[in-house]
């Protein structure tokens, strides 16, 4: 048993108090700031104001909607592709025999070293020069390629998530004890019954935790899209934000409005998938 | 399988090959550029200040990077480990995950309005309590911008490091902290000799992981001061980005990259290495 000491206690609850004030302060600033108007901000900065000024969530609304909408669309896709695919592979290598099989597993995980700052670039040029896709010839001139698209954001976040997640996710299929597998063989199951009925409910837990994962990745970027897109109405979440100083004349009821906004997908996303969310924040703080 | 290393091998292997190879060019971008052989690496090395610069700004920020990991994070650890009831362990940790749930660059627009000279909190704060001469440009300021960025997010206890020194905590055995009841030591003597060598492997997984985002990232400074003001905060991932999308010098940033790239490897290493020999 724990000896219990009343003073000490007292002490870390004030100090944990303070710090989680703290460390939420600048988010309560921005609940206060949201609901002035520009006189209310610059004459009662610190007070709760009234009338409370709605509106500035209406306004904020009106463009932060699409790029909620723009940002599910791509983050939506590319986790959905991530998972079909680097769980096929996971299970190719974790099941099956083949040749090669080592240096192929070895070939992916060796590109965990290789950092983004190195390919930030050549994969722009990339991007823009790739073959027989927007206006670009076959040998990618002429066109802006799969820039300003979402496909220019979707199919890079699509190649490099999978890498981390067929590591992961080899390493899960593994685990599955042989005898599961022998037993529903026994019971004439066939390879894609096995599939279905065992190896799914199985994973469910691991796919939504790696989901959430790569989907936090994608969701939280903000430099890939900064280059990749130019027009304004493709905008994801992140560039959006940053942008919005340009789009009001500065009233910061809207700005802090707009914000405030931001972060609901994510806190809607957090209160329904908690447990998987955090191993999710755990393991993609891992990898980076 | 074939999709898997269809993608892999025109969205993987070739960007990194393609950085490495053109680094070694004069590039825009287009086709494969004129062959330079050193030059870029001599004039980034030898002629290039704004690049020294960089890396000495990426320095200091790892200084505190690494300092802001290690400290507060483990004592909120230790502070919510402490607590007697279950539930208010869980409500604390709720409270300082939050940060981790907004998007970062919600926090990061926050910190730059609490910055702003004009209009920011932190200045009206200093003036309401009688330190208006402690008010000044945050970001504005070639002398303190820098120190600013390296401080945002103050008190820097919210994030994932909390939840990984939490873990850690969990995982030590019982006995031992009996023990060191048993044996008198106060709780600062604990706290230092006893409980941070014991989470030593989570202070390593953050140190890694901060060296390595911190070394990469250059989010942060591009929306706080974009490298200003002049170039005082500028940090090399920031430069490649300029030198690429603003100036069109593909090659220059590969280069950069490339040399990025070595940091990080001689890093790895290091890092391999010090852990091997603790072993």
């Amino acid at each position: 048993m724990r000896a219990r000491k009343i003073a000490p206690e007292i002490g870390r609850h004030v100090a944990l108090a303070i710090l989680g004030l703290l460390t939420l302060a600048p988010f309560l600033l921005m609940l206060n700031i949201s609901l002035k108007n520009n006189a209310q901000f610059y004459t009662e900065f610190w007070k709760l104001s009234r009338p409370i000024q709605w509106g500035n969530f209406t306004y904020a609304w009106n463009i932060i909607s699409r790029y909620i909408l723009n940002s599910i669309i791509v983050s939506g896709i590319s986790v959905i592709g991530v998972l079909v695919m680097s769980s096929l592979s996971a299970y190719s290598f974790a099941r099956f025999r083949f040749p090669g099989r080592e240096f192929l597993f070895f070939m992916v995980i060796g590109l965990l070293m290789i950092p983004g700052v190195l390919t930030l670039v050549p994969l722009y040029s990339l991007v823009q020069h790739f073959p027989l896709v927007g206006g670009n010839n076959r040998f990618g001139m002429g066109g802006h390629g799969l820039l300003n698209s979402r496909w220019g954001l979707i199919i890079p976040y699509m190649a490099g998530g999978q890498i981390m997640l067929i590591f992961i996710l080899r390493n899960f299929f593994e685990g599955i004890p042989q005898s599961l597998f022998d037993a529903a063989r026994v019971d004439g199951a066939s390879e894609w019954h096995i599939i279905r009925l065992v190896v799914v409910p199985l994973s469910v837990p691991i796919l939504i935790t790696v989901g959430l994962m790569s989907f936090l990745g994608t969701w939280n970027d903000y430099v890939w899209p900064l280059v990749v897109l130019r027009s304004p109405e493709l905008r994801t979440l992140p560039v959006g934000l940053a942008f919005l100083h340009g789009e009001y004349e500065i009233k910061y009821g809207q700005i802090m409005a707009g914000y405030a906004i931001g972060c609901l997908p994510l806190l809607v996303l957090f209160v329904f998938t908690m447990r998987y969310f955090l191993r999710g924040l755990m393991f993609g703080a891992i990898k980076g | 399988m074939v999709p898997t290393f269809l993608f892999l091998g025109v969205f993987c292997y070739y960007p990194p090959i393609s950085a490495l190879v053109h680094a070694f060019f004069r590039w825009d971008g287009v086709g494969l550029g004129v062959f330079v052989g050193l030059g870029n690496f001599r004039e980034l090395i030898f002629e290039d200040e704004l690049f020294a610069r960089s890396c000495l700004n990426v320095c200091i920020f790892l200084v505190f990077n690494v300092l802001k990991t290690i400290t507060v994070p483990f004592l909120v650890a230790e502070l919510i480990y402490w607590l007697w009831s279950k539930r208010t362990r869980y409500a604390y940790r709720l409270v300082f995950i939050l940060p981790m749930v907004t998007p970062g660059i919600v926090t990061v627009l926050l910190w730059r309005f609490i910055y702003n000279t004009h209009v920011g909190p932190l200045n009206r704060l200093l003036t309401m309590v009688g330190l208006e001469r402690l008010a000044m440009p945050w970001l504005a300021s070639t002398k303190i911008a820098l120190y600013s960025i390296a401080a945002m997010g103050f008190p820097w206890a919210g994030g994932i490091g909390v939840l990984i020194y939490l873990a850690g905590l969990h995982n030590i055995s019982s006995d031992i902290f009996d023990a060191a009841r048993v044996d008198g030591a106060g709780w600062i003597r604990r706290l230092i000799w006893l409980d941070f060598p014991l989470v030593i492997s989570q202070v390593r997984v953050l140190t890694v992981m901060t060296v390595l985002g911190t070394i990469q990232g250059f989010e942060t400074v591009l929306i706080m001061t974009n490298g200003g003001p002049g170039f005082s905060t500028l940090v090399p991932g920031l430069y490649m980005y300029r030198q690429a999308f603003q100036y069109g010098r593909f090659g220059y940033a590969s280069a950069i990259g490339a040399l990025m790239f070595l940091g990080i490897l001689f890093f790895t290493y290091m890092n391999l290495k010090l852990v091997r020999s603790r072993e």
